[in-house]
């Protein structure tokens, strides 16, 4: 099944803003983390570090994904 | 022959997340009440120096939608932990110059302890928990996410 992926902030240094992800059924938010770093080994430490979100709700590493599901990858915050 | 139109939802307004210039005099004109006596203001604005370097301005991301929710809960949370009668945050978004207010937050109370007290606290929260980035732009070209 597919995910969009959107990156945010400085993730955007690692990835283009919005991606297409193929994943199997029932994997987790964090194979999406895992998938990207493959991809781009150097932005694991950021990714570390974010949050991630499912249609607009904040969403927990283990969380399953579901088909056509939108998802966010949140930076730590630098608002104010 | 029957038609049926579908019309798109209107988009829910963002109350606390703008890409406009904030208009400050306009939230205090909404900051009065006639239980509170105290109006405490916060305009965080867009400093020229950071770290040693030159800052020509900043620039505001968000994921819109999140940020949002994230401001109202945070002042919904203030609301519960001091007796507000007004509180007031509007964050801004994209390009913001120097001296202009990149966030602005108000709180109105009884008096003024706990709306200096609300005010500190819905900043604090403002700066860590919605997913809003800033990213300087410094006068030597460079810029950096925040």
């Amino acid at each position: 099944m597919n995910v969009i992926v959107n990156m945010y902030a400085a993730l955007k240094d690692y990835f283009p803003d919005s991606i297409e992800l193929s994943v199997e059924a029932g994997s987790k938010i964090s194979d999406i983390q895992t998938a990207l770093i493959a991809r781009n080994p150097e932005s694991r430490s950021l990714l570390d570090q974010c949050r991630f979100a499912a249609n607009h709700e904040f969403m927990s590493r283990d969380a399953i994904i579901t088909d056509g599901n939108v998802v966010d990858i949140l930076p730590p915050s630098s608002g104010g | 022959m029957w038609w049926i139109f579908y019309r798109r939802p209107a988009e829910a307004k963002l109350k606390h997340i703008t890409e406009e210039p904030i208009d400050i005099e306009k939230l205090m004109r909404e900051a009065h009440h006639p239980e509170a006596g105290a109006v405490v203001i916060f305009s965080g604005e867009a400093r020229n120096t950071h770290a040693g370097r030159k800052v020509a301005r900043l620039e505001y991301e968000a994921q819109q939608e999140l940020a949002e929710k994230s401001i109202e809960e945070i002042l919904w949370n203030a609301q519960s932990r001091w007796p507000l009668k007004i509180a007031i945050a509007v964050h801004r978004l994209g390009k913001v110059e120097i001296s202009q207010p990149a966030v602005v937050v108000i709180t109105a109370a009884a008096h003024r302890l706990e709306a200096y007290e609300a005010n500190f606290f819905i900043m604090d929260e403002i700066k860590s928990k919605p997913p809003i980035w800033k990213k300087e732009f410094f006068e030597d070209g460079e810029s950096s996410w925040g």
